[in-house]
């Protein structure tokens, strides 16, 4: 597809060599992708690999290092494909495992990284291992699942979805018993204390990663293993698995392979899934996020920065994953209650915006199409210590459309153009796995990524320039974090420095009106602080008068980032 | 060098421009043309460094108009006029006067302006303060100065000085003792010749005083011209969260320190003839008289009190990482110690916050400039935001007591409003006058409703 893409610099291709480098996931910038919702080349309504190959040029353009592609396995789609029917095949409407590998080597081309969703927790009811298990109690899978004869064992564990689920057991009339399942009751969940089911699942991960794949989002990995008495949550024995997991990744493949783990869960037992660095090399933040949120409508900092000062530091070598939205709802289950009804108060006027804890909306639309919130956001994104990821269609606005079931509000197919749906499909329109968003403010026919590129002042040129940013000052990544005392509660203001000696000052106006700020930077005394977008110089942190900080004023919803340049030695 | 007495004909004009003297009133009535006769008798003196720059210490027995207003203790540096030190720029009101010696000019000045001498000072208060790298002084208090100590401490040196021990020493150490959390272990304080005269604690670098966050609430709310609940800026949960913390404050408070029952008469006698004495039009004797009996049948006989913060409000809050901390506990300022540690009502705390929330609104209000919402809109927004956070305040508070929503605390609150505006009047009368009808029109809505 011809989208009109300004030039760009061509990146150079992937160092093969293994452990090349080594922590490349600490700096990248990550894309969450829907291969059903990408680009459909075949016009079977239904996006497809190839479809990713066809707009590699926009995902070079926009700057991205890694993609994360959602589940693309064979699967009765009942979850999105996070029920996977089998492990080692590709979903016909998606393509074949040839197809996976060639989206790898075409991205490895262009310097792009590939990871994909694995599933461990559970399977599709229609996988065979499942099929063969429900048979009866003796046969070779019989103990693959977690199976019970009564409802009531771990009834204190809570449900996940809530929305559809009254149980985490379901009743098998075929097996005559009941089965376990955190997440709906077609995902039953694989039984870890069965060696062989360890030992698969670890073939399972090195036919993906001889493929070429450089690493893996493990969804729901805390809810590996169920204990009488406890939550059936972060279990000694969950983390023992993982931490087997590493070890063959490291053993058979080198550094340089990720481990990204979704654990939704608070900071002190997400760390967890860090081991001592010998766990999973990422886990997302889930907490942060719907801080952020609460932090822009209470035009306060506290929600952030409480939550950081919260957060235990992490082993060497290990990083956040960040995001600000994602395929799922935005979930709520690491906010109080209090926090909850205010954020749904404010974010999901509509009940139908609600899903099971959290609000199935885009970022546009829950930040009521604010381009400076949108900005600020990704500008906190990008700086605050972690890893981005970004969600797919955020950089060009799209919207969601509530009136859809489950989480597809925010799977609708990505919109390339003003053409018949949306550039993404030739299809009939009756054909597409989902409509498009025909809206009159975030449709298709006005927001798009060709109307994007044409209009300099896109929200998809700034994005683009932000990344670019960030790529070139690894210190967002790599840097240390220490939040700077400012008397003004609306404005957020931290230091990132690294041993490169690499001072980046971030100040973020939480609130719509202009502010004012004092920065206590007496560490930083006779450095020039020159914005990053501009390159202009500021005054120079003075400490001539210590009664006051470095003054600055922001606009509503404003950010700057500055390189701190130290006083620079007299010249001769 | 000077001889350390040759200052001394300066220091009662010295007190006079002080804010911190004697409630400012000194200071007040000079602005206002009017004559002020300043006492200052010198108690101790220490010479803490000789030479330049010299440095001073003394404690002052003072008077205003011939009578006793106090002990002040006064920390003067002294250093040649020439070259001019920066740190003077602007700051007139600290200098005491030149003084001749070593065949050259002197300044005498107030050597809290002067990060030099500041570290000297600290040092010989705090044993382990050294090797200090910074100093900021934060804007003086009305009954300290505070100093950052490398963004790490904040040491607070006393202005007006007392016997004994000092409140806001003794206080969060018991609290903490008996499970509060929402304040310090330790306050370090340096005591000296019979007094605490400095204290030392952590400093928060990144947190915010609960009136600057209030008052931005406000700004929110009055910018968004929409009610409380649909603003941005909502303060409503931080109301809450300090109510809870204020809860954790009084059940720690009465596990170290007991309850003492008072008759409710008592109680409502004190307050009402501290509201006459005002003589504020409208809410003289009879008026008074009337509320208090209508007061007498909401309250029992007997009225538990015990020891409180004494003065609350949102300025001696500080929200940090950590949830919201008390690190104040000197008490209102216009008291003398013993009244301070005298055991009130655990209402007079919960009201103190109440009329804490009126203030900020009707100062926020007050300082708008021209806007395009009319006066009436604001008016009405400012008496929503503070019945929202009246409301969440005071639901946090029950919930942190685990107090049924069926108590009424009504009668109570009021009384404890009644007696915090009272004190507030006579707080302005002496500090700032133009603030008094604030105070004064809540006692009439109060009072009169």
């Amino acid at each position: 597809m011809t989208l009109g893409l300004p030039p760009a610099n061509r990146r150079p291709p992937l160092d093969a060599t293994p452990g090349a480098d080594p922590e490349w996931y600490r700096t990248a910038v990550f894309y969450e992708l829907l291969v059903r919702g990408f680009a459909d080349l075949n016009g079977d309504g239904t996006g497809e690999l190839r479809g990713i190959i066809d707009r590699l040029d926009y995902l070079e353009w926009l700057g991205v290092d890694c993609l994360w592609l959602l589940p693309f396995y064979d699967s009765p789609l009942r979850d999105g494909g996070y029920d996977i029917a089998d492990f080692f095949t590709v979903l016909p409407e998606y393509g074949t495992v040839d197809d996976a590998a060639e989206v790898i080597a075409s991205c490895h081309e262009r310097g792009i990284r590939v990871i994909a969703d694995l599933v461990i927790n559970h399977t599709s009811d229609t996988h065979p291992w499942f099929v063969e298990s429900r048979q009866d109690a003796t046969n070779p899978k019989a103990d693959w699942y977690v199976w019970g004869d009564d409802d009531q064992r771990w009834a204190d564990v809570p449900i996940v979805f809530s929305d559809t689920e009254p149980s985490n057991w379901t009743w098998d009339a075929q097996r005559g018993q009941y089965y376990w399942h955190r997440f709906f009751h077609h995902q039953p969940d694989l039984n870890y204390d069965n060696p062989d089911v360890a030992e698969s699942m670890l073939d399972v991960v090195r036919f993906w990663l001889d493929l070429g794949l450089d690493g893996f989002r493990l969804d729901a990995v805390p809810y590996l293993y169920e204990r009488d008495g406890t939550r059936c949550e972060n279990l000694p024995e969950t983390h023992a698995f993982l931490k087997r997991l590493r070890a063959t990744v490291d053993a058979e493949y080198g550094p340089g392979r990720v481990l990204l783990a979704e654990a939704n869960q608070w900071p002190a037992d997400v760390v967890d899934y860090y081991g001592d660095g010998d766990e999973c090399h990422m886990c997302f933040h889930f907490p942060l996020m719907p801080r952020m949120y609460l932090a822009v409508r209470r035009a306060q900092r506290f929600p952030i920065t409480e939550i950081l000062a919260d957060t235990p530091a992490i082993p060497d070598g290990c990083q956040w994953g960040l995001f600000l939205r994602n395929h799922d709802e935005l979930t709520l289950e690491m906010v109080t209650d209090d926090e909850r009804d205010y954020l749904y108060a404010e974010y999901a006027r509509d009940p139908r915006m609600k899903r099971n804890e959290g609000i199935a909306r885009r970022l546009f639309p829950l930040l009521d199409n604010d381009r400076r919130v949108v900005e600020l956001f990704h500008a906190m994104l990008f700086s605050l210590p972690g890893s981005p990821v970004l969600y797919y269609g955020d950089e060009i606005g799209m919207g969601d459309n509530i009136y859809l079931g489950d989480r597809d509000a925010v799977r609708t197919p990505m919109q390339w153009s003003p053409d018949r749906n949306a550039g993404f499909s030739k299809a009939d329109f009756a054909q597409l796995y989902l409509p498009p968003l025909m809206d009159p403010v975030y449709g298709y026919q006005a927001n798009n990524v060709e109307s994007s590129l044409r209009d300099l002042s896109s929200f998809l040129h700034w994005i683009q320039k932000m990344i670019a940013i960030r790529r070139q000052n690894p210190v967002f990544g790599t840097g240390t974090f220490e939040v700077i005392g400012v008397q003004n509660p609306a404005v957020l203001a931290y230091v990132r420095s690294d041993a490169a000696g690499e001072v980046v000052l971030c100040v973020n106006n939480l609130s719509g009106l202009a502010q004012p700020a004092e920065l206590t930077l007496g560490a930083y005394a006779g450095a020039t602080p020159i914005e990053m977008i501009g390159q202009v110089p500021f005054g120079v942190i003075s400490t001539d008068d210590p009664t006051r900080g470095w003054p600055l004023t922001l606009p509503p919803y404003g950010f700057f980032w500055f390189t701190l340049v130290p006083e620079s030695p007299l010249q001769p | 060098m000077i001889e350390p007495t040759a200052i001394d004909e300066f220091l009662p004009g010295y007190l006079g421009r002080q804010p911190w003297f004697a409630h400012g009133e000194a200071r007040h009535r000079a602005r206002a043309g009017e004559r002020v006769e300043v006492g200052a008798t010198v108690r101790h003196r220490e010479v803490w460094r000789d030479g330049n720059p010299g440095l001073v210490w003394a404690i002052l027995d003072t008077t205003l108009d011939g009578e006793p207003v106090g002990s002040y203790q006064v920390l003067i540096g002294l250093r040649p006029s020439v070259p001019s030190p920066g740190f003077l720029i602007g700051a007139t009101s600290r200098v005491l006067g030149t003084l001749a010696g070593d065949g050259s000019e002197w300044l005498a000045y107030d050597a809290l302006v002067d990060p030099e001498l500041t570290i000297v000072a600290l040092a010989e208060m705090f044993d382990d303060l050294h090797g200090v790298r910074s100093v900021r002084k934060l804007t003086a208090g009305k009954t300290s100065t505070s100093v950052v100590v490398d963004e790490a401490w904040l040491c607070k040196v006393f202005r007006r000085v007392h016997e004994g021990p000092n409140p806001g020493v003794e206080l969060p150490a018991r609290l903490w003792e008996h499970g509060f959390r929402a304040t310090l272990e330790a306050v370090e304080s340096w005591h000296h010749r019979g007094m605490d005269l400095a204290l030392r604690r952590p400093f928060f670098p990144g947190a915010a005083n609960g009136l600057d966050l209030a008052e931005a609430s406000l700004r929110e709310l009055f910018a968004s011209g929409l009610d409380p609940q649909l603003s941005p800026g909502d303060f409503s949960a931080e109301a809450r969260r300090i109510g809870r913390m204020l809860a954790a404050m009084h059940i720690a408070s009465e596990a170290a320190y007991g309850v003492v029952p008072v008759a409710r008469d008592d109680l409502l006698g004190e307050v009402a003839d501290g509201l006459v004495a005002l003589g504020i039009d409208g809410l003289g004797a009879d008026v008074v008289e009337a509320w208090t009996r209508r007061c007498r049948d909401g309250l029992d006989e007997e009225i538990a009190t015990v020891r409180v913060h004494g003065n609350l409000h949102l300025g001696q809050l500080l929200r940090s990482d950590q949830g919201w901390l008390i690190l104040d506990f000197e008490g209102a300022p216009l008291l003398p110690t013993a009244e301070r540690r005298r055991p009130r009502p655990v209402w007079f705390d919960v009201s103190s916050m109440l009329r804490s929330f009126d203030y900020v609104a009707a100062m926020t209000r007050a300082a708008r400039v021209e806007s395009e919402l009319g006066d009436d809109t604001v008016e009405v927004g400012a008496a929503m935001w503070v019945e929202r956070n009246t409301r969440a305040f005071l639901d946090g508070y029950r919930k942190g007591r685990t107090m049924s929503s069926d108590v009424d605390i009504a009668t109570a609150v009021e009384v404890g409003e009644v007696a915090r505006a009272a004190y507030e009047v006579a707080y302005e009368r002496a500090n700032r006058p133009e603030l008094e009808s604030i105070p004064v029109a809540a006692l009439r809505r109060l009072v009169t409703a």
